[in-house]
């Protein structure tokens, strides 16, 4: 097996330029290496960005949030800037798997992974993020959606490297709560990632993303609609919990779980508007 | 490939395939068995190893993500030949049945502690929860790091 | 006590420590090969071509060991006595396959990934055939050729007593599932074997329960004298009773036999998982009678054990949980009748407890729903119907000796708050709708051995060195909880010298005593009291030597600190080291002791386990939040080590209650990985608070009991009762993962929906 290793930002296209459809990114190599294991993936070569120091940073650019595709879950929950901005973020980052698997598993990983259970996709929809994606001819900038296009897919050249993340700003209150078979170390079964800007009492704005209940990320559009200008009451909450339950009741088979996540939106909607109070 | 990193403090130099995994490089090339394999998957924790002060799953590393880097295993935790004060910790607190989650845990505490020399019980218990022990219920475990951490670090 | 009763790191802490202990994937011997397995793809069929072509052109693979150049001598994987009856279903390598994992051959090669590479290149014709994944398939007759002896196997139909005839009596009628768990040793499977094609010696590394139970199955299967089988037990990264049936160590011997060199093979987790063995899952419809003050009358249980594709110890096992309704509650009439059914899917076998915590998932269930059905406390109900000394096991009529478990009961009962509690949890149930908190009690009862069910014996030899050390004999089996320095600090005790004096491995067939094997909570009690009584006649010994040795009668020497002195003549004194050297020198022997000992009691052995839970009724998450386990322990030999077992075996129980199962797909195809397996972890365990009562009585050494299954024995049955407390309901289907109680509170929530409307 080939190993393309650049250690420079200006290696990467070079680097770039001799992946086939074959080739593989490995980002802390946390699902790759399974997958090869098991046989289910046979690279010709893999390439490693990790000693990029560019892409492991974290850095305010102007308004906008720029995170390395390097960038462990560990370094992304510790981040000051996230902590402070993107508490939603910090919370899925915090969530992913065991200690061992945060320092080692990476953002650009989880996006490349497109796992339908990717602990950070929810999140990075709702924060509108942007992809800086370099080619072999240069880099180029597209959404979040754009991009993941199903399960261990991406709408990506084989010679494609995510390089960065950009975050806008974010404004009024955000969280993310995921809920798997047990607190800690486990596989999410439905990720509810919040935005709500209030005015005073009365919802202004919200937006709500749902991982592990689909392909990619769901947005509650009716949801959305529903508690615009209402109060956040337990009432309301749980009325947004049973859109969420008709929902998956309609859109997701049997074999996934579907009855458990009918009736356990409640509670992970619920602790999902519980944590936007914590400030 | 050639492959240059610090192993325990000591700079290694050797060819290997890009694709070996850490824990096969350590146990089958280098015969440094004290590091286990438990599942291969980075759910259990017995493989935990740390790399640039971060504990890791060493069955989920590669060769080649591993170049300059310092890699510290249980085998570079005794000093001037006894056990190092997290060790013999861990023995004095009857922390230890069967032992093959012991080497793995111990690099999880010692890693805890290089971060934070006074964790919580809840800190401890987090830092941990990715090293399965299937002898105890980990109340001697949270007690030795605990008591390491009182006794003034590993 | 000098060192009964008080606590020491296990043998090789300092080892497992440093990570300088060898376990046998850590082995490297010269020349050393690996072998990988090749499973069967398809839960049940027979394999009519096998193509392996490729995989021996695969660099590095030396051969390739499968079902048409092996053995095809069938045998049992239960197997560890000499002559056992049982019936032979199973082959090293089958042609047969009956389910997604099954053993069809091995490559052997330089290193294990080109093994595992070779395999893949083997191509593998089948005719697949009609499979059954769970019991009641095969009830309809879906797979009657799996096995030429059939598919359902009647194992016992037994009544113990009669039913009183009395009126006015409470019947509940229950059905408990069990679903297919794992033991999850941290040390997967492994096995080394090595044979010298000129001595024609096999020698067998592994981590296992009994050696001469593998030397005796290696020896049958291959056909060899059993002197030429040579096992020797290695360190173990736990058993749980995952390692005491014999998967690994026939396919390693046949490859060895075959290449002549040592073999190593390693299962990793998934085949662990897979292709060694778990629990059964069982399926029971129990009928209990109560008289109206809480008196159990009559128990009748019919048990459905699914065997999974090969017998194993299934008929035993499935009789054997009849046998565990007799040690606990006394009762009048007993009914039990069960079965063992073939299905394709992963083999049964032992798992810690033996049937114990099976048997007692099922019986306190109904003994909790007896307490509800008569507005009863649960602790009451069972101090009603707990066996107290004096009783006896009414199989055999077997005292069950200083049983204190209805004083566990109070003490437990005391020191978990549980009547506050009640109160307590009443309040805080009314004012939350989504947390539910509940309490549950069990009662575990348990064995010390085999005693008298078959044969249990037990030797020990002790010499005394020049330096006045004690090298001690013994079969031990070490699973990681401290057997090797258990024993060392009995005979310490028993000896009066210090334990770093006293020397001792484990098993190993060349060197060490015949040996039924690490079985049964026999260790302490019976292998720790045959230490205790060699140790004895050890100090006899002494005394007789120094007896010739100084002229004074033995009656007049007293063995003492590492001394022998005459009583009314001190000045005659001799050092340990100064007999073994004067022996030799001057009486020309070595002191030397060899004792066997054969039990003839089996006390019974309790623990009363609390716990307090809380649901979450939105998502089905349980949280243990606090857990008393009390135990009837006789005599603790090492102290936190019994503790530390004991918390260990309440969160592997409390695993089994909430969140463990192996789940087979539709295809047949298991599930064997840790991400989907779900343990307690650290984060989630509770500190779990353990008492031992400790007054002796019994014939084991200092009084000690057994604790090492019977501390598993009532845990998931005290879950399940206090979730069952929590949300008043009823249910018995193991595990209550968050789908089994959303599911439930899903269609009590229908219901009030249906009575409103």
């Amino acid at each position: 097996m080939e190993s393309l290793l650049p250690k420079t930002y200006e290696e990467i296209p070079g680097c770039l330029r001799q992946m086939t459809e074959k080739s593989r990114f490995i980002g802390g190599g946390t699902d790759l290496i399974i997958k090869m294991r098991m046989g289910l993936a046979a690279p010709d070569a893999i390439c490693y960005l990790g000693y990029v120091r560019e892409l492991k940073e974290i850095r305010r650019e102007e308004e906008w949030l720029s995170i390395g595709s390097c960038a462990t879950m560990t370094e992304i929950e510790q981040d000051p800037e996230v902590r402070e901005h993107y508490p939603a973020l910090m919370d899925a980052a915090a969530d992913v798997g065991s200690l061992q698997i945060r320092n080692n598993g990476t953002i650009g990983g989880n996006i490349g992974n497109a796992s339908p259970a990717g602990d950070l996709l929810p999140v990075l929809y709702l924060y509108d993020a942007v992809l800086e994606i370099m080619g072999p001819d240069g880099v180029r900038r597209a959404g979040i959606d754009e991009i993941l296009a199903g399960p261990g897919r991406l709408n990506l050249a084989c010679n494609e490297a995510i390089l960065r993340i950009l975050l806008p700003p974010s404004t009024g209150y955000t969280s993310f709560v995921k809920l798997g078979s047990r607190k800690k170390v486990t596989i999410s079964r439905i990720g509810v990632a919040l935005r709500i800007e209030m005015d005073g009492d009365y919802v202004k704005e919200m937006k709500m993303m749902v991982g592990a209940i689909g392909i990619k990320p769901v947005r509650l559009e009716k949801a959305e609609e529903f508690i615009k200008g209402r109060t956040l009451n337990e009432q309301n909450i749980l009325d947004i919990a049973a859109i969420l339950s008709d929902y998956i009741r309609e859109h997701v088979a049997k074999e996934f779980d579907r009855d458990y996540k009918v009736f356990a939106s409640r509670g992970v909607v619920m602790d999902a508007f519980h944590r936007l109070r914590r400030d | 490939m050639r492959l240059s990193f610090i192993l325990n403090g000591k700079r290694k130099v050797m060819e290997t395939e890009p694709d070996r995994r850490l824990l096969d490089l350590l146990r089958k090339d280098l015969h440094m068995t004290g590091t286990k394999e438990g599942c291969a998957e980075g759910e259990c924790g017995a493989c935990t190893v740390i790399i640039n002060g971060e504990a890791v799953h060493s069955c989920l590393v590669l060769a080649c993500q591993l170049e300059g880097k310092e890699v510290l295993t249980i085998e570079g935790l005794e000093e001037n030949g006894e056990l190092s004060a997290i060790q013999r910790i861990f023995v004095e607190e009857t922390a230890i049945q069967c032992g093959y989650c012991t080497t793995g845990m111990i690099m999880s505490a010692k890693a805890l502690l290089m971060h934070n020399p006074n964790p919580t019980e809840k800190e401890i218990r987090n830092a941990l929860s990715g090293n399965i022990c299937r002898c105890s219920g980990y109340t001697q475990i949270i007690r030795a790091v605990k008591r390491t951490a009182a006794e003034g670090g590993c | 006590m000098r060192y009964v009763g008080k606590s020491y790191p296990i043998h090789d802490a300092c080892q497992k420590a440093s990570g300088r202990a060898v376990y046998a994937g850590d082995m490297e011997l010269k020349g050393m090969l690996h072998a990988a397995v090749l499973f069967s793809s398809i839960p049940h069929g027979f394999v009519k071509k096998l193509d392996c072509s490729r995989a021996l052109e695969y660099p590095g693979v030396v051969d390739v060991v499968h079902c048409f150049n092996t053995t095809e001598r069938e045998y049992n994987r239960y197997q560890s006595q000499f002559n056992q009856a049982l019936i032979y279903t199973e082959r090293v390598f089958n042609s047969h396959v009956r389910f997604v994992g099954d053993r069809i051959g091995a490559v052997i090669a330089e290193t294990e990934e080109a093994a595992r590479e070779a395999v893949r290149l083997i191509q593998v014709e089948y005719e697949e055939l009609p499979y059954s994944l769970d019991v009641f398939e095969t009830l309809k007759g879906t797979i009657d050729n799996v096995h030429p002896s059939g598919a359902v196997f009647e194992c016992t139909d037994m009544v113990t007593g009669t039913m009183p005839e009395e009126e006015d009596l409470v019947t509940v009628d229950t059905v408990t599932d069990l679903s297919r768990i794992n033991h999850i040793c941290m040390e997967t499977h492994v096995c080394v074997a090595d044979y010298d094609q000129y001595s024609g010696e096999l020698t067998i590394y592994s981590p296992n329960q009994t050696v001469y139970g593998i030397r005796t199955l290696i020896g049958d299967i291959f056909q060899m004298d059993y002197s030429k089988v040579r096992v020797i037990k290695t360190t173990m990264g736990g058993s749980f009773g995952g390692k005491q049936e014999w998967v690994l160590e026939p396919v390693a011997a046949a490859a060895a036999i075959r290449v002549k060199r040592p073999v190593k093979l390693v299962y990793n987790r998934s085949e662990s998982m897979i292709s060694t063995y778990g629990r059964s899952p069982m399926h029971f419809q129990s009928s209990f009678t109560f008289g109206r003050d809480g008196s159990l009358k009559g128990v009748d249980c019919d048990l459905l054990l699914d065997a999974g594709a090969y017998l194993g110890n299934s008929i035993n096992y499935a009789r054997t949980v009849g046998h565990k309704l007799f040690r606990g509650y006394k009762y009048p009439y007993c009914h039990f009748h069960s079965r063992a059914v073939i299905t394709n899917t992963i083999v049964s076998g032992a798992f810690r407890g033996w049937t114990s915590p099976e048997a007692t998932i099922m019986f306190e269930h109904n003994m909790n729903m007896g307490a509800r059905a008569l507005n009863m406390d649960p602790v009451d109900i069972r101090l009603k119907n707990v066996m107290h000394p004096g009783d006896a096991d009414p199989l055999g009529n077997i005292p069950i000796g200083n049983f204190r478990a209805d004083e566990a009961l109070r003490q437990g009962r005391e020191h978990f708050f549980w009547d506050r509690r009640k109160e307590e949890i009443r309040e805080f149930n009314k004012k939350n709708r989504r947390y539910k908190r509940g309490l549950g009690v069990a009662l575990g009862a348990h064995v010390n051995g085999f005693y008298p069910s078959k044969t249990d014996y037990a030797r020990v030899d002790m010499r005394l060195t020049e330096t006045g050390s004690v090298q001690m004999n013994i079969t031990l089996h070490d699973h990681g909880c401290g057997t090797v320095t258990a024993m060392q600090m009995i005979a310490a005790e028993a000896l009066g010298i210090p334990m770093e004096q006293v020397s001792l491995g484990e098993g190993d067939t060349k060197y060490t005593p015949l040996d039924v094997g690490c079985f049964s909570s026999r260790t302490t009690y019976v292998q720790g009291q045959t230490v205790c009584l060699c140790a004895e006649k050890f100090k006899d010994r002494l005394k007789e030597d120094v007896s010739a040795l100084s002229g004074l009668p033995v009656s007049e020497l007293v063995v003492e600190n590492n001394l022998v002195y005459g009583k009314y003549h001190p000045e005659v004194c001799y050092t340990w080291s100064r007999i073994a050297d004067e022996c030799q020198q001057k009486l020309k022997h070595e002191v030397f002791v060899s004792y066997e000992y054969v039990p003839d009691t089996n006390p019974g052995v309790a623990g009363a386990h609390f716990a307090m839970v809380e649901v979450d009724t939105f998502t089905g998450m349980t949280k243990i939040l606090d857990y008393l386990a009390v135990h009837d322990i006789g005599q603790a030999i090492n102290r936190e080590m019994c503790v530390a077992q004991t918390q260990g075996a309440v969160i592997m129980g409390a695993g089994a209650a909430l969140l463990e199962h192996v789940v087979t797909k539709v295809s047949g195809r298991p599930m064997g990985s840790l991400k989907d397996y779900h343990l307690i972890n650290c984060f989630e365990a509770q500190d779990v608070r353990v008492e031992l009562i400790e007054d002796g009585g019994t014939e084991g050494p200092y009084g000690a009991k057994s604790i090492g299954e019977v501390c598993h024995t009532p845990v998931t049955a005290a879950v399940v009762g206090a979730v069952n407390d929590a949300l008043k309901s009823d249910m018995n289907q193991i595990p209550l993962t968050p789908d089994v109680i959303c599911a439930y509170l899903d269609e009590q929530e229908k219901k009030e929906r249906e009575k409103e409307a």
